[in-house]
Formats: C-alpha cells, sequence, structure tokens
C-alpha cells in the first residue's frame, strides 16, 4: 500500500468524535488493520465507518462490535444459503 | 403535520427519568439499528423515529420545550418560526451541511432545522444515507449486459446492469446514495434484481433447463428440431427411438457467468413426446398394423 492510500489515525477520530484508544483497541482485536504505528487505510473507512455508527449509536465496546459483526456475517451467509435454495425452488414453480 | 408523541416512540412514561429514556432508546436502537437490518426499510424509518425522539426526551432542554409546547406545538411554531428565521439568517451558508429529511417537520417546528447538536457534536462528518431500490427484469434482460434508467429519489441514474446478475443479487452503487453531512462522503446505493421467470427457460445458477415438444415421428425416425435460445436458433439433432422425458445437455448454452466473459453455463433440454390426436382412418389402420406387428415380432 503506497502513501495515498493511509489516513492518520488522529486525524480519523478528530473527524469521527472518537478517542484514539478505541481504534486502536479495534485494531488489537483484528477489526482493523493499524499500519505502522498510528495509520489505517483509506480502503478501511466504509468498514470503520460502520463501526464508528454501532460504538457511537449502541454504546458497544469492541468486543460488543465484534460478536455483531460475526453474527452479521453468519446472517448474510444463511441469507444467500436461502436465496439460493429459493432461486433453485422457482424451477419447480 | 402531525404530532409525534416521542414518549411513545420509546415506550416510556411522561415521567420517566433520563437513565430511564436513556435505557429505552437503546433498547429500541440495538432492535432498530440499519447496521443490525440491512435490508429492512421498516427499520430504518424505525430507527429514524428513535433517534429523533431521543435527540428530544434525551436532551433535558429539548425535553422541557417539547413538555412545554409538544401537544399544542401549532402555538410554538409561529414563535419559534422567526426565531428559526433569525437563526437561518445568521448561519446563512451553512444549510446545505445539514440533516436533510433525517428529522421531521415537527422537530424542525420545534427545534428548527437539526444543525447537528447533541448526540452528533459540532463538524463531526458523517456519512450521507444509503439508498435501497429494487429492479425487475426479465430472464432474458439478465442475459447480456444493458444500460438501464432508474429513478432513486427524484434523480435519473444510468446504470449498467452486468450479464449473469441473479435474482436477489444486491450490487452497490459508490456515492450514488444520500449527500454527506458537514462535507462526509456521500451513501451508497444499493441495487437489488428481481428477475422474473421466462416462460420457456427455467434457471438453475448459470444453467438453464427447457423442455422441448417432440412430435412421435420424430421421436421414431429421428430428425432435427430448431430451439430459440438467447443467443440465437440452436439445432437438435434427435436420435431416432428418444424415449420421452430423454434429456441432453448443450454445453456452454447457458446463462453467462455474472462477471465472467465469454464463460457461460449448460442448457438441459427435456424432450416430451406427443402423441398425435385426431387420427385418420387410414393414419389409425397404420397404427392398428404396427401394433399387430409388435406383437408378432414380441409373440
Amino acid at each position: 500500500m503506497d502513501e495515498h492510500t493511509m489516513i492518520r489515525i488522529e486525524h480519523f477520530c478528530m473527524v469521527y468524535d472518537v478517542d484514539p484508544a478505541f481504534i486502536h483497541t479495534l485494531g488489537e482485536w483484528g477489526m482493523v488493520e493499524i499500519v505502522g504505528e498510528d495509520f489505517i487505510s483509506t480502503g478501511d473507512l466504509d468498514r470503520l465507518d460502520k463501526l464508528m455508527r454501532l460504538h457511537r449509536d449502541l454504546d458497544l465496546d469492541a468486543s460488543g462490535i465484534e460478536a455483531v459483526e460475526y453474527l452479521l456475517q453468519k446472517i448474510s451467509a444463511m441469507q444467500k444459503e436461502i436465496l439460493n435454495l429459493k432461486n433453485r425452488l422457482k424451477i419447480y414453480e | 403535520m402531525a404530532y409525534i408523541d416521542y414518549y411513545k416512540i420509546l415506550g416510556v412514561d411522561k415521567h420517566a427519568s433520563q437513565d430511564e429514556i436513556k435505557a429505552a432508546y437503546r433498547k429500541l436502537a440495538r432492535k432498530m439499528h440499519p447496521d443490525l437490518n440491512p435490508d429492512d426499510k421498516d427499520a430504518h424509518r424505525k430507527f429514524q423515529q428513535i433517534n429523533e425522539a431521543n435527540e428530544v426526551l434525551g436532551d433535558p432542554e429539548k425535553r422541557k420545550k417539547y413538555d412545554q409546547y409538544g401537544e399544542h406545538w401549532q402555538h410554538a411554531e409561529d414563535i419559534e418560526k422567526n426565531r428559526a428565521r433569525q437563526q437561518q439568517y445568521e448561519q446563512k451558508g451553512f444549510s446545505g451541511d445539514m440533516h436533510e429529511g433525517e428529522f421531521s417537520d415537527f422537530f424542525e417546528s420545534l427545534f428548527g432545522q437539526a444543525t447537528g447538536g447533541g448526540r452528533r457534536g459540532g463538524n463531526v462528518k458523517y456519512r450521507g444515507q444509503d439508498y435501497n431500490a429494487e429492479l425487475l427484469l426479465g430472464l432474458r434482460q439478465a442475459y447480456t449486459t444493458h444500460q438501464q434508467t432508474i429513478t432513486v429519489n427524484g434523480r435519473n441514474l444510468r446504470i449498467t446492469i452486468p450479464a449473469g446478475v441473479e435474482n436477489g443479487q444486491t450490487i452497490r452503487l459508490k456515492g450514488q446514495g444520500g449527500p454527506g453531512v458537514n462535507g462526509g462522503p456521500n451513501g451508497d446505493l444499493y441495487i437489488t434484481f428481481a428477475i422474473e421467470n421466462d416462460l420457456m427457460f427455467r434457471r438453475d445458477g448459470n444453467d438453464l433447463y427447457a423442455t422441448v415438444d417432440l412430435d412421435l415421428y420424430t421421436a421414431v425416425l429421428g430428425g432435427d428440431v430448431l430451439l430459440d435460445t438467447f443467443s440465437g436458433k440452436v439445432k437438435l439433432k434427435v436420435n431416432p427411438e428418444t424415449q420421452n422425458g430423454t434429456k441432453i445437455r448443450l454445453k456452454a448454452k447457458g446463462f453467462p457467468l455474472y462477471k465472467q466473459e465469454g464463460s457461460f453455463g449448460d442448457l438441459y433440454v427435456t424432450y416430451q413426446i406427443r402423441i398425435p390426436t385426431a387420427l385418420t382412418e387410414q393414419q389409425r389402420e397404420l397404427f392398428v398394423q404396427l401394433s399387430k406387428l409388435q406383437s408378432q415380432s414380441h409373440g
């Protein structure tokens, strides 16, 4: 990744009004990749935006967000499976 | 503009403490949060109501005003309109950055336009709202990459639909959702495709299935049959003595693979043999002869 795709955690936290320690905790939990000591990739911004919403709106800490993320992924996989099965059923309609 | 009972929305008593209001908000927000209900428009709408109720009842000053004017908001409106007008005049140039459509008319009549106060403080940049849309396509349309103009929130968008999209598949158009707040990025537009069944072909993943009628004589003696597929006419060679229900596979004549140009699934054809009806006397006599021959050869 080159320099242009990086953003300082400090800058991100200023924009999102969040404590940098929280971003580092997310990094420790493997939910965001921290590059060097205090950079994140702009490619992670969409995902981080969602994590910030969960943190802010639902008052979730890092472990809560991880649990929600895990369950959402599981639901998404199940929804895909249901959709595939429904599409197969259409053959017999 | 209708009166909105924020206490009812949060399911709390009018004398509820700030802690009780906070707890009620958290409970409902966890249930209705758009990130937890990504495809549920109703949950999204309810979350906005819950959020608005919390903006008012969660802030003692706003709550006081709501309690004071709430049910008789018509009287407050005139007073507040003047105040809001004054504020707008003072803040001219910033109105474009506000939460468009995020708060109800009722909220704005009481508190003026939402300026990102309260929980959403100062100059915090927010990503715009994600929009969801459904697009109905025929199976034949989904077969080829094509462009289509759709209208989302009053805006016309020309989008390219890649060949091979599946029923229920969702694509994301980055930055085509609601505008960002305070210079934040635009939201995204999610389009979910609903693909109608086709009379001739059934689809299973990338494979297509069709049933072709075969007259008795071609089934017995063999011959050619023309099949009209999505990619043109295909000549099928029918073997002599083909049985009813015989299934053949036409390699790479099925549906295109999504975003894999030049790759196609297979087409499966099932023959359905039609027995002749309204026979002439001569035809009937010939069938009798055939029947006798059949009995003799097996006798």
